[in-house]
């Protein structure tokens, strides 16, 4: 029993009415041969219909049952990361919930990703149990992020008991000579004053700035850890930064750290 | 200025988990409270930002609050204990009276920052950053000199208690 969703209702009822052997692509690009179809309101259920005999009658199955058995795990519907990031954790669904702006960035749009890895990427590798928040999902989707834009490569968050001393978000195979990276996730005006910030856009921007310098330094020679500054990249996410105001955070970021070095930006448009 | 809108005070309450207080953050921040007389314990606060609060007569037990940014925050009279602080960024804020046992602020950044009569027992103070931070010691306050080893200069003014090096890597 699959369901799929039609784009073109109109070529699908000419091959029926033709008697033509049809087959479905799913999602996963699987073809099926369609044996019996159902088609309500644009979705499509085709497989054995013996597969079925556990579901209501389909005759009378409205759109919305559909979706719900569509949602039900028979064939799941796959979801994007930042779908995936609000399931994961509450605390990001309901930031995002009040950040009600456009679509922060395309990479939200993305099927292309393993759940099972942004799982592991999201989980607080430093928590007594397997907790995920706002920020530990905000680092391991630009951490993806970044990963498929070939900013870094292998991704993964840093293990136990080293994770506790050297406290950088994840350990990556490169680009020569970066063994590390760290995620900065500014915000624009709008946000600093919704959280009564004493600082302005521009001296939020240098104290970041400031911060991944000595971030880069402090965890150098340590198990696990970097062996020098030039080894940990600093990505600093700017999808909570408003389009008018990036290149200011950017600016203002660059001016604290003193440095371009092992500092890059990701969702600069 | 921010601090003078009108705050929130809350007072001889105890926060046993992340639920309790989460009714207080907006935008992933705590702003513009004070919390007097009040218990924190079990909480795990990752990465939130907490702008011009108090904490007056309140105690701190078994909690995290790695990579939080407190900005113009006061903490006074504290207990402060089992507290994760690494990576946690203070700027702006003053310590009047705090005393800190078995808590860890390795790699935590101190900015314009002042720690008036406050001791450290059994602390990891490792991999800190101490700009323009000041001590209170002898009537006057002393200017931290090396930005790097906070420590140093907690231990030469006789701020940190005791130092249980097995506690501190065990933490």
């Amino acid at each position: 029993m699959y369901i799929g969703f039609l784009n073109d209702r109109k070529k699908l009822k000419s091959l029926i009415q033709e008697k033509k052997t049809i087959f479905v692509e799913t999602r996963k690009g699987q073809k099926r041969k369609l044996v019996s179809t159902i088609v309500l309101g644009g979705a499509l259920i085709f497989g054995p219909l013996k597969a079925c005999a556990n579901l209501p009658d389909s005759n009378k199955m409205s759109y919305e049952t559909l979706i719900d058995f569509n949602r039900g795990g028979f064939s799941p519907r796959p979801i994007n990361m930042e779908t995936f990031g609000r399931q994961l954790s509450q605390e990001y669904n309901d930031y995002q919930k009040d950040f009600n702006s456009p679509p922060l960035s395309n990479r939200f749009d993305t099927i292309k990703f393993s759940q099972q890895r942004f799982r592991e990427l999201a989980k607080d590798p430093n928590a007594r149990t397997e907790v995920y928040h706002k920020k530990t999902v905000d680092e391991a989707r630009s951490a993806l992020h970044a990963e498929m834009l070939g900013i870094v490569n292998e991704v993964k968050r840093i293990p136990q008991p080293y994770c506790k001393s050297v406290d950088l978000d994840f350990s990556i195979s490169g680009p020569t000579p970066f063994t590390h990276l760290d995620l900065k996730h500014p915000v624009g005006s709008s946000i600093l004053k919704k959280q009564n910030s004493p600082y302005t856009l521009k001296e939020a921007s240098r104290n970041m700035g400031k911060s991944v310098v000595n971030q880069k330094q402090r965890f150098c020679g340590l198990e696990k850890g970097p062996v020098s500054s030039k080894n940990v990249l600093h990505v600093v996410d700017l999808c909570y930064v408003p389009k008018n105001e990036k290149e200011i955070v950017k600016n203002f970021c660059l001016e604290g750290a003193s440095s371009s070095e092992g500092i890059l930006f990701i969702n600069t448009k | 200025m921010n601090e003078n809108k009108n705050r929130l005070i809350i007072s001889n309450q105890t926060f046993a988990n992340e639920i309790d207080l989460d009714k207080y953050v907006e935008w992933d921040a705590l702003s513009l409270i004070d919390f007097v007389g009040c218990r924190f314990k079990e909480i795990d606060f990752l990465g939130k930002t907490i702008n011009f609060c108090i904490f007056k007569n309140s105690e701190f037990n078994d909690l995290s609050f790695r990579k939080c940014q407190f900005g113009k925050s006061l903490f006074e009279n504290c207990q402060i204990t089992n507290l994760d602080l690494t990576r946690a960024e203070f700027s702006n804020c003053r310590f009047l009276k705090c005393r800190f046992t078995n808590c860890n602020l390795s790699a935590s950044d101190f900015w314009t920052c002042e720690f008036f009569e406050t001791t450290f027992s059994n602390t990891n103070l490792k991999s800190i950053i101490a700009e323009d931070v000041k001590l209170w010691k002898s009537n006057k306050w002393i200017k931290v000199q090396d930005k790097f080893n906070l420590e140093k200069s907690l231990k030469d003014m006789n701020l940190i208690i005791s130092t249980d090096q097995d506690d501190i890597d065990n933490f």
